[in-house]
This record gives structure tokens, sequence and C-alpha cells, in this order.
């Protein structure tokens, strides 16, 4: 048996100097360390072991210890005496302890692990592969806990290794410290208790050889005492958000995607092996089976992984799903070392998926413009309202109808004034539709927003963008215009004054201002004329005027669209006659 | 993987008592690649598959850690380690009998002022240099403050599980942290649960964390902590990129987890 000198010690700790992982073990300073027979120990399997328990046992000290400078041996020698305290290393089941436990018998004088058992307590253990991530269950080997699982971590106690809380890794809760492929399970040492062997005990070989990296959905979650606890990766869209769960699959969440839609998949990667830093690829597949292979239709790649074996690395990797994916059940997977760069002693780690239901590729109607022939208006007159409709998702569009709204403000939607409709063909993915809807301005003037909405279609996938901005209106009436015409029929006191006037729709009233000195201090009121856009004719006589005087005039109208004045005209009045002239 | 071929392998390994942990070099031959699996796949395969689609919506937890703590414990407590006891049973096998003065039940009912865990491993009877050390002991020491989520199972066939610790943080100061001197670091969150817990980046440095004793032998623990940095590839979670790390002095302190704990 060896143990770590006082020198090989100093080195332990220089190197955990440098720091980078988190594992524990304990010590003693006794001139060695805890010595665990240098990471190499023999075990009997005893005779309450099953066949099955014993190979996944050994599947699980095989991969415990691919990588360091470690080994589990266990002889099947039919031990039928066992026990603790016994003098002997043994691995059994024991009903009178509630869990598995390593159990060490150690000499503080000497260093030396005297005696180690591994105990397999009283609860249900499950052998072989065939299984969803947690719980351990599966149509083959019902529920329970996966025996080749904990045997990983009591073998990581029983060399040395303590639990671990602050990453994903086995010396947390091994249960769900898993990847699977198919329908396979894998459970391994991971990066983090891989690290802490090799740093603890050395490489298994001096030339790298032994190389592993690995991928699953799952993740550190959260405190939970002295272990880790550990969670399913999510899916969610390039904002960040979860996508719709809509099912299970064997314990996994099945979330709903759209083909040609942009995805996140959460990934936890680790570099298990030999080799300091892995530099690797990654490769995204979308499978119709839970059998993730390069056989599969390829997404994308990460070319880009470095990977120093420290502590787990958790990513997300964006793919798209292509648009042309008939909808049904698949399974999205991410392959690490998908190009067999990198020989490893396993690739039975190297898969992870989620279970994804595609969607046809959804529409998504939007109205990028609404206008009109004209935005300046009288009360009433008839205009033309625009619009097109456009689908800017990925599907195509059933027909529906474009609603034309005049509102108050500029912002369009279905509480405003309904004012028209047409009719939208079915319109495939990036066709548009114009339309133009004749409209009527209001019969009062105002400011006011024509803009129109489309009516949502099945599978939109927004519809919270159904809706035109608005178009501003304004409704007014014009200026009256005025002409002052030549006056006529001038006696010594009176004349008829002359105007031709248009009120453009508005009640207009007609003024004529007169006066001698070009100020017009006199108004003669001809009254209100309604409502025509044609120029009509009118006079009045204005009387009271005095002979021999030059006047001037000029007509005037004044309506609810403004005022007009007319040219002045200047007519002088007879002389005065004689007496009794 | 070819069940087929590790079976040998492993029947073969056993009959000769070889050390079964030794793959070969590039150990990948004696399991089918996912191709091979993804080639082997039948149409039967694929109806078996296709029953195993659900549309029952699988409802997780909340993720509240304090409440699902708290949810598989019958009592949590504060309290100093009073005393510790070894009691050997009828094999001479050590189980160390810690007693516990309870300064408050923050959750719970218990009317007694001192609660007793019984664990197995402590010193070896006969042997005076010898202890047990079982895995998943909790080592205590006398004085100590502890802060105890506890699974009462007075009828239990075990010892060990008529008064279990489900969960130990431990007190220092009036702050709660792991039992490896990390912070329990608490934040408010606009997300459900409303809160984070994480642990702090370094520990504590005190010796209660790093040292402890098993009868009259000390032990210490040696932790390597990580410094990632060097990895690449793929977008990095928003969490990740946190510049500045929580450390140990910003650890929560005891009322502050009571409150959380019952609000």
């Amino acid at each position: 048996m060896k143990y770590f000198s006082r020198g090989a010690c100093i080195v332990l700790l220089a190197l955990c100097a440098q720091g980078t992982s988190a594992y524990n073990y304990v010590t003693r300073t006794c001139g060695t360390v805890t010595g665990y027979n240098d990471g190499h120990m023999t075990f009997n399997f005893t005779n309450n072991l099953t066949a099955a328990q014993k190979t996944d046992m050994s599947t699980a000290f095989s991969r415990l210890t691919y990588f360091s400078d470690t080994s589990i041996t266990a002889n099947d020698n039919g031990d039928s005496n066992f026990g603790t305290g016994n003098g002997q290393n043994e691995i059994y089941h024991d009903t009178t302890h509630p869990t598995a436990q390593c159990w060490l018998d150690y000499n503080t004088s000497t260093c030396v692990v005297e005696e180690v058992d591994m105990r397999f307590g009283n609860q249900t253990w499950v052998t072989g592969e065939d299984s969803q991530h947690l719980p351990y269950l599966s149509a083959a080997n019902g529920g329970g806990r996966a025996i080749l699982a904990t045997a990983i971590h009591e073998g990581g106690h029983c060399i040395g290794m303590g639990h671990e809380n602050t990453v994903y890794n086995m010396m947390g809760d091994e249960r769900d410290h898993v990847t699977r492929n198919g329908t396979i399970t894998y459970y391994g040492p991971g990066e983090n208790l891989s690290d802490g062997l090799i740093d603890r005990y050395g490489k298994r070989s001096a030339t790298d050889t032994y190389r592993d990296v690995g991928v699953t959905i799952m993740r550190y979650d959260t405190v939970s005492g002295e272990y880790s606890s550990h969670k399913f990766g999510v899916l969610r869209n390039t904002s960040g958000v979860t996508l719709p769960v809509v099912g299970s699959y064997e314990g996994q969440d099945v979330y709903e995607v759209v083909a040609g839609e942009q995805v996140r998949m959460e990934l936890t990667i680790e570099n298990n092996g030999e080799k300091n830093t892995e530099s690797f690829h990654m490769g995204f597949y979308l499978s119709t089976n839970s059998i993730i292979s390069t056989g599969d239709t390829l997404l994308g790649t990460d070319n880009g992984y470095i990977q120093s074996r420290n502590a787990p690395y958790e990513v997300n990797e964006t793919v798209t799903i292509p648009i042309g994916t008939a909808p049904g059940n698949y399974y999205l997977g991410a392959y690490v070392d998908h190009d067999f760069l990198i020989p490893e002693v396993t690739s039975a780690n190297n898969i992870a998926y989620y279970p994804v239901t595609v969607l046809p590729p959804r529409p998504d109607l939007t109205v990028p413009f609404a206008g009109v022939n004209d935005t300046t208006l009288v009360p009433g007159q008839s205009f033309s309202a625009l619009a097109i409709v456009r689908n800017d998702g990925a599907g195509p569009a059933n027909a529906t109808t474009l609603r034309y709204y005049r509102s108050t403000n500029s912002v369009i939607n279905s509480s405003d004034t309904l004012i028209g409709t047409d009719a939208i063909s079915a319109l495939a993915a990036g066709s548009q539709q114009a339309t133009n809807d004749p409209d009527t301005a209001p019969l009062i003037q105002g400011t006011w927003w024509i803009g129109a909405c489309v009516d949502s279609v099945a599978g939109e996938s927004v519809t919270s963008n159904n809706c035109s901005t608005g178009a501003q209106i304004t409704v007014a009436y014009p200026p009256p215009e005025v002409t002052t015409e030549p006056v006529t029929d001038i006696q010594v006191t009176q004349a008829t004054l002359h105007a031709t006037a248009v009120g453009y729709g508005s009640a207009t009233t007609l003024y004529f201002d007169w006066g001698t000195d070009n100020l017009f201090q006199n108004t003669k009121t001809y009254g209100s004329f309604c409502c025509g856009s044609s120029p009509s004719d009118f006079q009045t006589v204005l009387s009271g005027l005095v002979c021999n005087t030059t006047y001037q005039v000029r007509a005037r109208v004044v309506s609810g669209g403004g005022a007009d004045v007319g040219v002045v005209r200047e007519f002088t009045t007879p002389v005065c006659g004689g007496c009794g002239g | 993987m070819n069940k087929s071929n590790i079976v040998i392998f492993l029947v073969f390994g056993l009959q000769c008592g070889l050390a079964i942990g030794q793959p070969p070099p590039n150990g990948e031959a004696y399991e089918s690649s996912p191709e091979e699996l993804d080639a082997a796949f039948t149409a039967e395969d694929a109806a078996r598959e296709a029953a195993r689609w659900s549309d029952a919506v699988i409802v997780r937890s909340t993720p509240d850690p304090l409440a699902n703590m708290a949810a598989s414990s019958d009592l949590v407590i504060r309290a100093t380690v009073a005393s510790q006891q070894v009691v050997y049973d009828a094999s001479d096998m050590p189980f160390t009998h810690t007693t516990l003065s309870i300064l408050e039940v923050l959750q719970g009912n218990y009317s007694a002022d001192q609660i007793t865990v019984i664990q197995e491993g402590g010193p070896a009877k006969n042997k005076p240099d010898n202890v047990i050390m079982v895995s998943d002991t909790h080592y205590f020491s006398e004085g100590s403050e502890e802060l105890l989520f506890l699974a009462l199972e007075p009828d239990s066939v075990y010892d060990t599980r008529k008064v279990a610790v489900k969960q130990r943080f431990c007190v220092q100061n009036g702050q709660v942290f792991d039992e490896n001197g990390r912070g329990l670091i608490y934040t408010e969150t606009q997300q459900a649960p409303g809160y984070r817990l994480e642990w702090s980046k370094d520990r504590n440095p005190d010796s209660r964390f790093r040292d402890f004793r098993i009868g009259p032998h000390l032990f210490s623990k040696q932790f390597r902590d990580e410094a990632k940095g060097t990895d690449s590839g793929g977008e990095l979670p928003a969490q990740a990129r946190r510049s500045v790390s929580p450390a140990y002095q910003a650890s929560m302190d005891v009322g502050a987890f009571s409150a959380a704990l019952t609000r």
C-alpha cells in the first residue's frame, strides 16, 4: 500500500493553490495524507449481490477510475462471511442501514485504511441502464435507485473524495448526474470528480491516452446541504423565454417549437479525461428517434469548444429548426465530438437531447402601411383609405378580413370607429396584398387618424402586431372666396353693389365694406348663404349716398373656413341737381 | 452499448479476478457508437418510443429551495453542540451520539431543550489508534452552533434515523455557512420563488470548517476550489456573466434565514 509522502502532500497543496475546480477530501497530519491505498482498492463481491448488480458495479468502478491512477478491483469470490470489522474489503447489501455508505476503518497513527466496506442499504436498488433520467424508472427495471450511479458515488468516497455542493457533479446528488442517448442512461464520474481524482492521484497514463468529453441537459440547481442538487435544462427562444411545454417524454418536458424557429438549448459540457484541455466540436441534430447520431439532420455546429478539466461548463446553444420540417415529434440533440476528433474511452455520454413537438411554420400578419389618398378633407368629403397587409411569418396565412378604423389618436385598434372592411386573400409567407376602401370624411371639422387592423388567422405566431399606425387626416372647410364686381345703377343717393362669392360648403356671410376715404368704416351686411362650391352672384342696393361723391367699396366674406376680401371698386355719384333736383 | 460485449468482458474480468475498472485504450471498442445504435433502430423501437410520448405535462415543484428543504424535514432548529458520546453496539461498532441544546425552533414542534443525533462511526473500541469513518457522517464539535433540518422517525428500526440530519448549516458569528465554510448568499429576485440561494465563491477561513475530531484524533478537510475561466464555446448563460462573486462575508444572518424560511 502506498501513501503520499509529506512532500507529495506539499505538492498536492501547491496544486490546490492554483484552484481549478471544487472538491474536497479528508487528510490527517500523521506523516501522510489519508491513504485509501493510493486510490487502488480491492474488494470482495459478497454473495448477497445479484449478478446484474455486480455487473453494474463493475461498470461503475471502471468508469470511476478510467482517467486517474486509481483502480477498484472486485473479486467475485462468493464471500459469505461479510460485515464491518472483519478485516476484509467488501461490497454488500446491508439492510440494517438505510442508505448507501462507504465505511472506513482508519488507523490514525499509520494513516492506513485497514478496511473499507461499501454498503448498499435498505433501498430499492435497480440495475440496467434502460431508464429515464430521473427517477430511475423504466418498463424493464421498474423504479428505484440506480446501483450503477450510487456505486460511482460511493466508490468516490472509498477512494477519498467528499461531497461537493457548488457545481454539477457526481459527489453531489448522483441520481441526476446523468445523460442519455435513446433510452440508455449514462452515469460517469463527470468532470469535477475526475479532476479531483487526477489531481489527487495523478493521471492514469503519461500520454493522455484516456480521454473523454460529455454533454448532458442536466445542470446545477441550487443549495441542498452538502450535496449539489441538479435539474433539467430547458429550451428557450432567443429572447430567453422558456418555450411552451406541451407534454412529457419519459420524465422530460416536451417543448413546442415551430419550424423555422430559433431555439436555445441549455447544455452542460464536461471534460472528464486525462487531457488537461480538450478542443472539440459540437454538432446539433434533429432526429426522428431518441438515438442521436450523425445520421440525423445536422442543424449546425459549434467548433469553438476549448475546455479545461476543472468544473463542468454550462452553456447555451442556439439552433434553428429547419423551415421545411414536417410537423410531428422529434428529438433535438447535441452531440459532443460528433466529428470524432478525440479518441475517447466512451461515446455513451456524448449525447443529450430535448424532445420537441414541431409545429408547422406560423403566419404573422401585419399592416406595415396604412394611408389615405388625401390628407386634407372637407367635412363629408369622399376619400380612399389605403393599406398593405403582409405575411411576415414563415407559414401561410388563411384568408381574412382587414378592418379600417378612424381614431382620435395615432394608435389604431379595434376599439376605434370602424369605417370599412376589405377581404384579404390567403397569403403565402412573405407575400402581401394592397387594398383600398372608399370612405367619407366626418361632417365636422377636426383631426383624425385612419388605420387598419387585419383579423388574426389560425396559428398566427404574433397577434399583437396586426394593426397599422394611423395616418393623420385634417377635416376642415376651405376659406370662402369673394370678388367685388363693378357697381351698377349708380344714382345720386344709391347704387347697386355686386359680388361673386363661394362658401365651399360652409355657411358664409357676405359683407360690403364701403366709405369715401379708403378706410371702409361702413359695412352693409348682405347676409348668409350656403353652401355650394360654385360661385354665386349677389347684389344689394346701397342707399344713403351723397351726390357727387366718390366711394370705395369691397366685398368681404366670412365663414367657419376663414375669410376673404374682394378688390376695391370705386364709384362716384352724379353731381347734385338744381332745386328740387 | 453493446451488452453482449460488456458482459463477456466483465465475466472474463470477474473470473480472472482482474481489476474490472481497466478499459482498453480508446475503449469505445466495447460499446456501440451512436451511429450503430441509430442504424439498429427498428420499427418496433419506433412504435415503443411513440407510445412513451404523453400530453400530460409534468408539474415541476416550485424551485423554492428553503421550502423544499423544510417540506422534507420535521424540525428545523438552531442549536449548540452540548456533548458527544460514543456508544458501542454488540458488535463493538461505534455510534456517536451528539446532543444539542436547542436555542430556537425555527419550524416544527419540539418541547424538549435538547435533542440527540445518532450517527454511525467514531473511535474504534479496541484499537485506540483507529477510527471508523462513514461517508454520510456529519462531524460536529462541542460548542459549535448549528442550524439543522431534522427528520424525526422515533419508530425507525435504524437508530441513525430516529433523528436524522436532512440538511446541516453552520452558524458562525450569527451568519449561516455550509459545513465546509461557504457562505449562504440570499438574494431577493423578481422571479419565482422571489429569492435565490447560492454559495459564496470562497470559504470562511475559520478552523471549524476545516478541522474536526473523531475522539482524540484531529482531521482536516482539504478543499480545492474552482477558478473557471479557460472554458469557451457556446453562449454563456446570463448568470455566468456576473463579474462579482459574493464573498463569504456576505452570508445571510440567522434572522434573515429564519424570516426567509417562514415567509
